[in-house]
């Protein structure tokens, strides 16, 4: 087999698309099937190449999801196979493409098993047998702006490297240093490992405006829990404000405008730890605020996940007045604290997250986003318009 | 059922949703079409259609479309996280859905549902909601199953479940309602021929041709053929390109409007590449390219026999296209809607016997449209007879400021019509909405505050309407303005006008200036002649000075008349050497020597310049004279004065320090009223005070403004002079101040009390005899002493600042330095005499003779003397 065999057309759409999809895939892993190919591997049946593809290009379950549906919907028809690929080697690829709004799968009679619903009670189930359904495979896994893998690793980068626990590692430096001291053969020195001491508290604004942010904020914070590798990471829920209830007699300095910004009296708002965090995304169980603050915040670095009011694009100065208000007690706790924002920049304006943004590190929730959020929970200054 | 106007309300709303999607608007749109096809929605739902069907080209939306899908007005939340689009929007949407796909895409869409409710129900615990999503993917999968499903089991279930009935009953409106609706996609579509196109043409050109490609469509729609034209028909923000090769291939031919920049642009060459793929060798008519400029071709082009329209009046043109597009399309009577852009005349004017030139080139002219903010005064030009009102730069020929309330995207257009042959109508503009919150306009003439609101309509707009684009009367209000071409021929012949004058100025001006050496000479000469006893008295230094001071004024005139402005001569600046009615009596005579080859408008403007000047030099006049009659008062010609630029006003205000102890506030107050009507005229300026409490410690140095001001009042009383610190540092102080003649000190008695040998005690007291305030009977009137010996110690300092500084006004000063000369002069000449008679005195014998000698040596002692007081006064 020493001439190089012409790839079936669909492979390029196939894999533009997993790369849209944010599939972590390059030329490198193009050329592999290629090779692969080559050495004479996925030639045998649709399914054969399939797994190919899956073993050279999906990395998670959800990926390898994500490519059978997206195979399905491009490869040509199982019946024709050989054929299609003897064309093609015929055409020297010049195929015609294949397009997913006209698969010619259409004319197919379902093959698959009939799906049917269970009843449950009430009514009684509906059956789709003898039913033309559409043959088109589709996708049922999330694509969010950012994929677990790229939340694990930016948020891998919040690190706090202490050595604590039993003294297990050597300490060359250490052990050199006391045998020339003393001058004899002495013991080694050890040392405890490095441990990450980073801890996290993650603040998620649930229902209203959030809804359709919901299963997305869940993708990030699951990431963040399982992949983070921090020491602890809490996670609590609020709806649209953490703490509710400041004084708002600081108000009345600001009447006759119509979107006012708190500047004026910005050192006259009190901090304010009254209001309940939930333990639960559906926010059945409160918790009050002033004890997650006490036993998790101390010290800690904090993300807040909410929209700030932008989804919805209104301007209530209750809420950036709340929001402050609750900025400040946090800030008595500590001092490493972001905010992300589900909603790209450019719907900030105008509303109060663009205020609240004057006032607190906010940044939207995508790559660069996130990784400016860890710099800033890292230490790094952040230069804001106001603040607190 | 479904009353057209909450069809036209949802098609609104759906509209609105577009429109909020900005850049990927149209795709939106499509995504929404896809969300109505479940009887209800989660973000999830709708995240697998968007992540299904508009992942991947062409149609591609990101991850925001979502939200704002379901926060936007075309959803409602039902429940927590589940949202339904009203029935209403949902038909519209459905058919959008069927209009813009084949049933295919209705088909994978229901099986997406399906197997969504199938696999991942978020709602295995709602058993209705499950099933209502099931038999609504089933229904559009297979509409009579579903019946028969619905049917079935709506006999097995028991009476009892109102909520099942219920349901039953709101599916089976549903379901009726979208096997309607498929029933309509269906019959569209086995309707629907492949393969016909469905315009006749479409125009492809470069924006800056737009006027061309306009008329071209204009002209093709009155001869009954229909045409795409790329910038009316194609929504921004949708696929540019796709949108544009799907018109391309669907229209019969394009048309292809050509000049150099069509040449060069981008989405041309794309829309050349569509009309050739489908008719490369041009048999069929394909592409048909129209030339409306100079420009080369080559390539593809070189080859194409094209329609010339390069320099070709209105009517030629129209033969030309229509007759190069189908060859015997009878000419029709065509009401011009779009100007022919070749001519920018409308068509009648042809035959129009031009006369001059001129007045051919008013005609051309069209009407100028414009609009005009009254709060920027910024002003914005409706050009090619359109104008484009919005909040996006990029789509609009006029962006409104974003930070204004409720303008949508694309707002308003205000075009016009040009005026139908049979003159019916006039030349109009009118303006059309299609905003989501409206425009407010007020029609000139219809009362201040008379705003009416315009809302997706079309209004005609007269001149001078005032406009709000947006929801709210905040917003800026731009004037709608037209000048006629009437209008602007006024505005043109004024301008003339003003031109004509002009150059007669400058001819005047220029005789002026050749003649003006000779012209001086004479007319001083002659004036002066006037005059014998000033002419007498006058050195021959100062004749000098008054015929150069003339020269000097000729050359202001003849600047005056090349500007056309008189008020340079509101300036003079030049020294009067004599009297004015010498001035006077010598431009006079200028008047009377103008030359008979200016022409009457020359003349009359030189006059008036002379005359203006006159005025001038006697308003300056009056007002030294007046201020020889008083010094001190605040002239009314103070500007005038001003102006002359060495005379100040008030060179220093009048500083007034008052100090008084704590106790006497009352009286403190009660002068302050008083005072306040010095600093009113303008006599004293400001005032510092400082209050003094017993035994205040506070303070133990002396207070800047002593030291600064002018006047120190003290206040004295038993409670004053008990003060330590009053007494013994700012006392000390002030009467220092006052011994140096910096300031005056006047101390106020208000109540009796032994002032002693203190330094105060041989000052003079206010109010008059040292009579204390508390002794007056009234005390207004022992105020008004104090008052008076106030004034009087200010204007003291006032005259005294101005002798000392030397701030006499320069006339005054000039006139008042010749009068020493003279002075000085006779002075000089009565001393001289005085020897000659002291020493004929001294010789004579005679008696008599002596005594003549000795009278006449007394007289001129006393002028002398007189003289010398004079002087002295002067000085």
């Amino acid at each position: 087999m020493s001439v190089t065999p012409m790839l079936p057309p669909f492979l390029w759409q196939l894999f533009e698309r997993l790369r849209r999809r944010g599939f972590a895939i390059g030329p490198t892993d193009y050329e592999a099937l290629r090779q692969a190919l080559r050495a004479g591997f996925g030639w045998t049946s649709r399914e054969a190449l399939r797994d190919l593809c899956n073993a050279l290009w999906a990395k998670s379950r959800r990926e390898q999801e994500t490519l059978t549906a997206l195979f399905e919907q491009l490869a040509p028809d199982p019946d024709d196979w050989q054929y299609s690929l003897e064309a093609d080697d015929a055409l020297e690829g010049d195929a015609p493409s294949v397009t997913p709004e006209s698969p010619d799968l259409e004319a197919k009679a379902p093959n698959k098993t009939v799906p049917k619903t269970e009843s449950q009670g009430g009514l009684p189930s509906i059956s789709l047998a003898d039913v033309k359904v559409s043959e088109r495979p589709f996708v049922f896994v999330p694509q969010f702006p950012l994929t677990y893998r790229e939340v694990a690793q930016t948020w891998r980068r919040l690190r706090r490297p202490v050595r604590t626990g039993a003294l297990v590692e050597l300490d060359i430096e250490s052990t050199i240093a006391r045998r020339s001291r003393l001058g004899v053969a002495t013991t080694v020195v050890l040392q405890p490992r490095r441990r990450n001491m980073a801890r996290l508290l993650l603040l998620v604004d649930r229902q209203g405006s959030m809804d359709p942010f919901h299963r997305f904020c869940d993708e990030v914070c699951t990431a963040i829990q399982q992949a983070g590798r921090l020491e602890e990471t809490a996670l609590y829920y609020f709806h649209n404000v953490p703490a509710e209830g400041a004084d708002d007699q600081v108000l009345e300095a600001l009447t006759g405008q119509l979107f006012p910004a708190l500047d004026p009296v910005l050192p006259q708002i009190q901090p304010l730890m009254d209001g309940c965090l939930y333990a639960d995304p559906a926010l059945l169980s409160p918790v009050p605020l002033i004890d997650v603050l006490q036993s998790y915040a101390a010290g800690a670095a904090v993300v807040l996940l909410s929209d700030a009011g932008a989804a919805r694009n209104r301007y209530r100065i209750s809420r950036l007045l709340d929001t402050i208000a609750f900025m400040k007690a946090l800030r008595t706790y500590t001092s490493h604290y972001v905010w992300l924002n589900p909603l790209p920049r450019r719907y900030w304006l105008h509303n109060t997250a663009a205020q609240i943004a004057r006032h607190v590190p906010m940044f939207p929730l995508e790559r660069e986003g996130i990784q400016q959020a860890v710099n800033v929970l890292r230490g790094q200054q952040r230069i804001i318009e106001k603040p607190l | 059922m479904i009353s057209t106007m909450a069809i036209d309300q949802a098609q609104r709303r759906v509209h609105d949703f577009q429109q909020r999607c900005g850049e990927y608007g149209e795709a939106a749109l499509h995504l929404a079409y896809h969300a109505a096809l479940p009887v209800a929605l989660n973000a999830e739902l709708l995240h697998l259609l968007r992540i299904n069907f508009f992942l991947d080209p062409p149609e591609i939306l990101p991850y925001t479309v979502e939200f704002e899908f379901l926060l936007s007005s075309l959803c409602r939340e039902i429940d927590e996280g589940l949202y339904e689009i009203e029935p209403d929007i949902r038909d519209v949407l459905l058919a959008g859905l069927s209009q813009t796909y084949p049933a295919q895409r209705t088909r994978d869409i229901a099986t997406l549902l399906w197997q969504y409710v199938d696999h991942h129900s978020p709602w295995s615990d709602r058993m209705e909601l499950e099933r209502a999503q099931q038999l609504t993917a089933l229904n559009f999968l297979n509409p009579e199953k579903a019946q028969q499903w619905l049917v079935t089991v709506e006999t097995e279930v028991s009476q009892g479940q109102v909520a099942a009935r219920e349901w039953f009953i709101a599916m089976r409106q549903d379901i009726e309602n979208q096997a309607q609706h498929l029933k309509d996609t269906n019959t569209k579509e086995s309707q629907e021929p492949s393969e016909l196109p469905t315009k006749d043409f479409f125009i492809s050109y470069n924006r800056h041709d737009r006027q061309w490609a306009e008329w071209i469509a204009w002209t093709l729609e009155a001869a009954g053929y229909s045409a795409v034209l790329q910038a009316w028909n194609f929504r921004a923000g949708g696929n540019f390109v796709l949108d544009m090769r799907k018109a391309a291939s669907e229209a019969a031919s394009t048309i292809a409007v050509l000049s150099e920049t069509y040449l060069n642009s981008e989405f041309t060459q794309l829309e050349w590449a569509a009309a050739f793929a489908q008719a490369p060798t041009g048999n069929k008519r394909k592409m048909i390219p129209v030339r409306v400029k100079e420009c080369q071709f080559a390539g593809l082009l070189a080859s194409i026999t094209y329609i010339d329209l390069v320099g070709v009046p209105e009517r030629e043109a129209r033969r030309r296209l229509l007759e190069a597009l189908k060859g015997q399309v009878p000419e029709q009577q065509i009401l011009g809607q779009v100007p022919f852009p070749g001519m920018a005349e409308p068509s009648m004017l042809e035959e129009v016997e031009q006369t001059s030139e001129q007045s051919r080139q008013l005609e051309q002219q069209e009407p100028v449209a414009s609009l005009r903010s009254l709060t920027t005064s910024e002003i914005w030009q409706i050009q090619g007879n359109l104008i484009r009102v919005g909040r996006d730069q990029s789509e609009n020929d006029l962006a409104l400021r974003d930070d204004q309330g409720g303008i949508s995207r694309k707002h308003a257009v205000i075009f016009r019509r040009l005026p139908q042959p049979d003159g019916n109508v006039e030349t109009a503009y009118f303006l059309e909405d299609f905003s989501r919150f409206g425009t407010w306009i007020l029609e000139p003439g219809s009362g201040l505050n008379n705003w009416r609101k315009v809302h997706r309509e079309e209004v005609p707009l007269s001149p001078g309407t005032q406009l709000k684009f947006g929801s709210t009367h905040h917003n800026e209000t731009l004037e709608f303005l037209v000048a006629e071409p009437g209008a602007i021929r006024e505005q043109v012949e004024t301008l003339q006008q003003f031109q004509g004058s002009l150059e007669n100025g400058r001819e005047a001006a220029a005789w002026l200036d050749e003649s003006r050496t000779k012209l001086v000479e004479t007319v001083g000469r002659l004036a002066l002649d006037q005059f014998p006893d000033i002419k007498e008295a006058a050195s021959p230094e100062q004749v000098d000075d008054y015929y150069f001071s003339i020269k000097q004024f000729l050359e202001q005139i003849s600047h005056c008349l090349i500007w056309g402005r008189y008020d340079i001569l509101d300036e003079p600046e030049i020294p009067l050497v004599f009297e004015n009615k010498v001035y006077e009596t010598a431009f006079r005579k200028i008047k009377k020597r103008l030359p008979e080859y200016l022409n009457e408008d020359s003349k009359e403007q030189l006059i008036n310049c002379i005359d203006y000047l006159v005025k001038v030099l006697e308003r300056v006049d009056k007002s030294i004279e007046k201020e020889d009659q008083n010094e001190t008062s605040p002239s009314s010609e103070a500007g005038l004065r001003g102006s002359q630029g060495t005379i100040q006003n008030n060179p220093q205000p009048i500083q007034v320090f008052i100090s008084y102890a704590y106790k006497d506030e009352v009286f403190y107050s009660q002068l302050v009223k008083h005072l306040n009507v010095l600093r009113r005229e303008s006599v004293i300026s400001i005032w510092h005070d400082r209050c003094i409490q017993a035994g205040d410690e506070w303070a133990k140095q002396i207070s800047t403004y002593l030291e600064s001001a002018d006047i120190i009042l003290l206040l004295i009383s038993a409670d004053f002079v008990a003060s330590s610190y009053c007494w013994d540092v700012e006392v000390t102080r002030a009467i220092e101040r006052h011994d140096a003649g910096e300031a005056r000190l006047v101390p106020i008695l208000l109540r009796p009390v032994d002032l002693g040998d203190s330094p105060l005690s041989r000052l003079q007291l206010l109010p008059r005899d040292g009579k204390a305030i508390t002794g007056w009977g009234n005390r207004d009137e022992a105020f008004l002493d104090v008052i008076q010996g106030i004034r009087q110690a200010a204007e003291q300092i006032m005259a005294r600042s101005q002798l000392a500084s030397n701030q006499l006004p320069s006339e005054q000063r000039r006139r008042l330095k010749k009068r020493e000369v003279e002075l000085q002069k006779q002075l000089s000449l009565l001393n001289r005499q005085l020897q000659h008679l002291r020493r004929d005195y001294a010789i004579e014998t005679n008696a008599a003779m002596r005594l003549q000698f000795q009278k006449r040596i007394e007289v001129i002692d006393l002028e002398i003397e007189q003289l010398e007081s004079s002087l002295e006064s002067l000085e």
